[in-house]
């Protein structure tokens, strides 16, 4: 790619691109605050900690609660980015070429259209991976300053969909899959609509998918009770069952109540006499094994994509 | 075929993709909502009293995971009624202008009527109709299943799914639909407009919600932390000054009223403090608006929302006024 | 002027939707070299003929080639052949002059640049200048230059003549024939402003309603064609088509060579040609039957 190129490819979505970037700037710079403001509010905490011997009056501390729910906006955006990317970048560039009558020109004075496609996504390309890659690593940021977890080193699942390698993969799969519905829905706001409504189907698709693949691998995970909940590394939780102590055996809730009834706790206890609970999920170590095969998913999704984008534009009228 | 009917056959021509969408979108919205209804009501019947969170009944656990279960979904589901009025806004707003412009069809439009305001209040008459009518089903089946989904609350003096269910679905649907025209008419292209009529409007309906806060701070009650807070809206968390003062945490930090102790309510600056009413900070309290200012509350917040309305759709209509038809 | 076909069409119907044909069975073949206008009225089908060529549309029935290319076979070889100005040409609202050139120059790496770019300096339109700000001759001078700095042995022109004043249009032939000239390019001109083309084609083809009406050089046609006004005695078999003239007396086109006219008759201008051949082929849009 030529400067020239990527001088026309911004030209040709100026308004887009810098409403992307400066939103893209922002949540990185707010992201970088918010991690940098729970990190110190957590070295304070932990400092009170230490010396109290116990959280009462250091748990109460407001400021770790504010950025917790400024962590959670900041995911927020940063989940909603690879959409709104894919969607807003990819759906005008067949869609406004056909709608604005300039299809006619473009796709004479490139002798394949192929190339003419090759030529207008790639910069796109690049913009949304570089984009969602930074927002993604914001957001990674974020997650592992949570003040009420200890995912400094590795948050394993938490915030799973929100930061990460899955940001980029996820743009890219979006916009290719806009372009191919701009280019069968040549109107910009119908094809943004009717892209948004696949692009959720195919995510929920995916979702539930990765979750019944996940699913099936999971194992039991013993519960480990840190000062921050259940599970320090973040695993990925589907259910909870009881764990026989006597065999190891693992019973799932449904059939542990089918089989003995509502059984009355012992005083102070969480579990029925002879049973401990555990969690039945992936544990957070194998985080980036899960990632690269969603990523691998999307990935052949993205390829699939662009070639019926592809597919489409060869055969459309101008 | 009268005046009115040809207006509503041209108008629904000239936007038959978004107000199709926004229909089919409200169709399953309500059909799977009006699904859990049904799946909510079923449990309740089956044994009214497993599904009442508050009390423990032996024999429940199957059923109430069902209900649990259920209710679960079905909140998910009232968060796209809280979406619904902002998306279908913007969707019908945003292009009423700006693809005119876009397509170079304004000069026409802006030429053939008497007044631009004559044109743009006919076209936007329209749009308000299908947006009422669409989003007062998401406002009246998202109350059908509150109640089966929080079947021990009073809902008409309860804050719970506020902005999910009752008439502010559609109050804020039409400012949305206004903010939606006005940029629309100032960026004059269809995609750009609608992103920055995205950022636009969660910038100002964020600032509405936390001016609301602000404002209903006036109306809030100050209660104990073992307080029953039913169906109230908390405000967020206060401390009591011994001098009767309260003031949030902040102040307190600004204050340099340092604590390190909660015992039940009462702050202490340390451990050895405790028991020492002289050396208090102050007690731990939450600022509650009671669930009987509900209806009230909704009342005001529809006056806010419809008077921004009002604002913007002057705005559109300036804009329009002076607007160069591309 | 080599009388090679370089654009032909066989048979070709083409059909939008179930009912609506736009051309219905045309067989038609132009030769290499020079200018050749396609005339007709609106909805005759010169966009859908020109559009099969390029390769944007697809017969219904039928082929076409581009130098004995099937568009729809290989698509690319034919974009190769072939300089395009789609009808009320529409550039893009954000770039300037420059940039569609720079943007020719991406698509298609040996576009001349400098070419195209001397054509409208010729014209005195900046290069710097946006396209929005463009008047609508201006808008389709840059079409024709981004055509013309393709190389392009074969120009599509697909009524670029439209919404542009006379001397506008008269620019717009001027760069044309001289580019034409000098390339040694063939070149198809839509339009229903037959005044313009008189000046600037070599050869006429004449569509009605989806079919050929007419195909003959301009020097022939005008010199084959007269008129007779109402009660002339018109030679048995000769007449062509009646159409309104000026002041309301029927005109009647006539077909007859020079050597055997009579002195009741009068030669037809090119106008008066095409009017002929247009009243004989009078079809209802839409329900000529392929």
């Amino acid at each position: 790619m030529t400067l020239r190129a990527w001088r026309l490819a911004f030209k040709m979505q100026r308004l887009e691109l810098l409403l992307f970037l400066s939103a893209a700037i922002l949540l990185v710079v707010a992201s970088l605050l918010i991690a940098w403001g729970a990190s110190e509010a957590r070295a304070s905490f932990d400092a009170c900690y230490q010396e109290q011997g116990t959280d009462i009056g250091c748990a109460a501390s407001p400021s770790l609660n504010d950025f917790s729910t400024l962590g959670g906006f900041a995911r927020l955006g940063a989940f909603l980015t690879p959409f709104a990317l894919g969607l807003f970048l990819g759906v005008p560039v067949v869609a406004r070429e056909i709608e604005g009558r300039t299809a006619g020109i473009a796709w004479t004075l490139s002798r394949s259209r192929s190339r003419w496609l090759i030529q207008r996504v790639l910069p796109l390309v690049v913009v949304a991976i570089v984009l969602a890659a930074a927002v993604g690593i914001g957001s990674e940021l974020v997650t592992r300053t949570n003040p009420y977890a200890d995912y400094a080193a590795n948050p394993g699942f938490a915030d799973y969909t929100s930061r990460g390698v899955l940001l980029p993969i996820r743009a890219i799969v979006v916009l290719l899959l806009a372009i191919a519905v701009g280019a069968m829905v040549p109107r910009q706001l119908p094809a943004l609509l009717l892209a948004a409504g696949v692009t959720v189907a195919l995510f929920v698709g995916v979702t539930i998918g990765m979750d019944a693949w996940m699913t099936s691998e999971a194992r039991p995970i013993p519960f480990d009770e840190s000062r921050f909940g259940p599970f320090g590394d973040g695993p990925r939780i589907f259910d909870v069952a009881y764990r026989e102590d006597a065999t190891g055996k693992v019973i799932s809730m449904n059939d542990f109540y089918n089989q003995h009834g509502d059984v009355a706790l012992p005083d102070g206890e969480q579990d029925p006499p002879g049973f401990t609970q555990v969690a039945i999920g992936i544990p957070g170590d194998q985080y980036w094994i899960w990632a690269m095969r969603e990523s691998a998913i999307l990935g052949v999704l993205a390829v699939a994509a662009g070639g019926l984008a592809a597919l489409v534009i060869r055969r459309r009228r101008p | 075929m009268s005046r009115i009917g040809s207006w509503l056959i041209l108008s629904f021509k000239l936007h038959r993709w978004e107000v199709l969408a926004a229909a089919a979108g409200v169709a399953i919205l309500s059909a799977a909502m009006l699904w859990f209804t049904w799946q909510l009501r079923a449990l309740s019947a089956t044994d009214p009293g497993c599904v009442d969170p508050a009390a423990y009944a032996p024999g429940c656990s199957q059923l109430g995971q069902r209900f649990y279960e259920l209710s679960s979904k079905a909140e998910l589901l009232s968060y796209l009624s809280w979406l619904s009025p902002f998306v279908m806004g913007l969707v019908l707003g945003v292009p009423l202008v700006s693809r005119e412009i876009e397509h170079r069809t304004a000069g026409l439009a802006w030429t053939l009527s008497r007044s631009r305001t004559w044109w743009l209040a006919r076209r936007a008459a329209f749009l308000v109709l299908v947006l009422v009518v669409l989003l007062l089903v998401v406002a009246i089946v998202g109350e059908v299943l509150a109640f089966p989904q929080m079947p021990a609350q009073h809902l008409d003096r309860d804050f719970a799914w506020y902005g999910r269910r009752g008439g502010l679905i559609v109050v804020r649907g039409l400012a949305a639909l206004g903010l939606g025209i006005l940029v629309g008419a100032w960026l004059g292209r269809v995609l750009p407009a609608l992103l920055v009529a995205i950022f636009a409007s969660v910038l100002i309906f964020s600032g509405i919600s936390l001016g609301m806060d602000r404002w209903m701070e006036g109306h809030a009650i100050v209660q104990a932390f073992d307080a029953d807070r039913a169906g109230g809206r908390q405000l967020g968390e206060r401390i009591l000054l011994p001098s009767g003062e309260l003031i949030d945490y902040g102040e307190l930090q600004r204050r340099g009223l340092a604590y390190e102790v909660i015992q039940d309510d009462r702050l202490w600056a340390r451990p050895e403090d405790i028991g020492h009413m002289d050396r208090l900070i102050g007690y731990d309290r939450y600022l509650v608006v009671p669930g009987s200012l509900y209806s009230q509350i909704v009342l005001d917040e529809s006056a806010v929302v419809g008077g921004t309305t009002v604002l913007l759709a002057l705005a559109a209509a300036a804009f329009v006024r002076r607007r160069r038809p591309g | 002027m080599s009388t090679e076909p370089i654009l032909e069409a066989h048979d070709l119907a083409k059909r939008y939707g179930r009912r609506t044909w736009a051309l219905t069975g045309i067989d038609l073949a132009i030769p290499q070299g020079g200018i050749t206008a396609l005339v007709g009225p609106n909805a005759a089908g010169k966009s859908t003929l020109i559009k099969t060529w390029v390769g944007f549309e697809r017969p219904t029935r039928g082929n076409v080639t581009v130098a004995g290319i099937d568009p729809q076979k290989d698509r690319s070889s034919v974009l190769g052949l072939v300089g395009y100005v789609p009808q009320s040409p529409s550039l893009y609202d954000g770039l300037s002059i420059e940039d569609h050139l720079d943007l020719a120059v991406l698509l298609r790496p040996e576009f001349d640049r400098a070419y195209a770019l001397r054509r409208l300096d010729q014209l005195g339109i900046p290069a710097g200048q946006g396209a929005k700000s463009l008047s609508g001759g201006q808008q389709a001078q840059v079409a024709l230059a981004l055509a013309l700095g393709t190389r392009a042995s074969i120009l599509l022109l697909d009524e670029p003549l439209a919404s542009l004043d006379p001397l506008a249009r008269r620019e717009f032939l001027h760069v044309l024939t001289d580019a034409v000239r000098s390339e040694g390019a063939t070149a198809l001109l839509s339009s229903h402003i037959v005044t313009d083309v008189e000046q600037a084609c070599d050869r006429l083809v004449v569509l009605g309603v989806g079919k050929i009406l007419l195909h003959d050089t301009v020097s022939d046609a005008l010199a084959t064609h007269w008129l007779a006004t109402e009660g002339a005695a018109t030679p048995a078999g000769a007449a062509i088509g009646s159409f309104g003239g000026p002041s309301g007396e029927r005109l009647t086109l006539v077909r007859q060579p020079a050597s055997s006219v009579g002195p009741d008759l009068r030669p037809a201008s090119l106008e008066e040609v095409v009017l002929g051949y247009l009243a004989s082929g009078r079809v209802v849009p839409g329900e000529a039957a392929a």
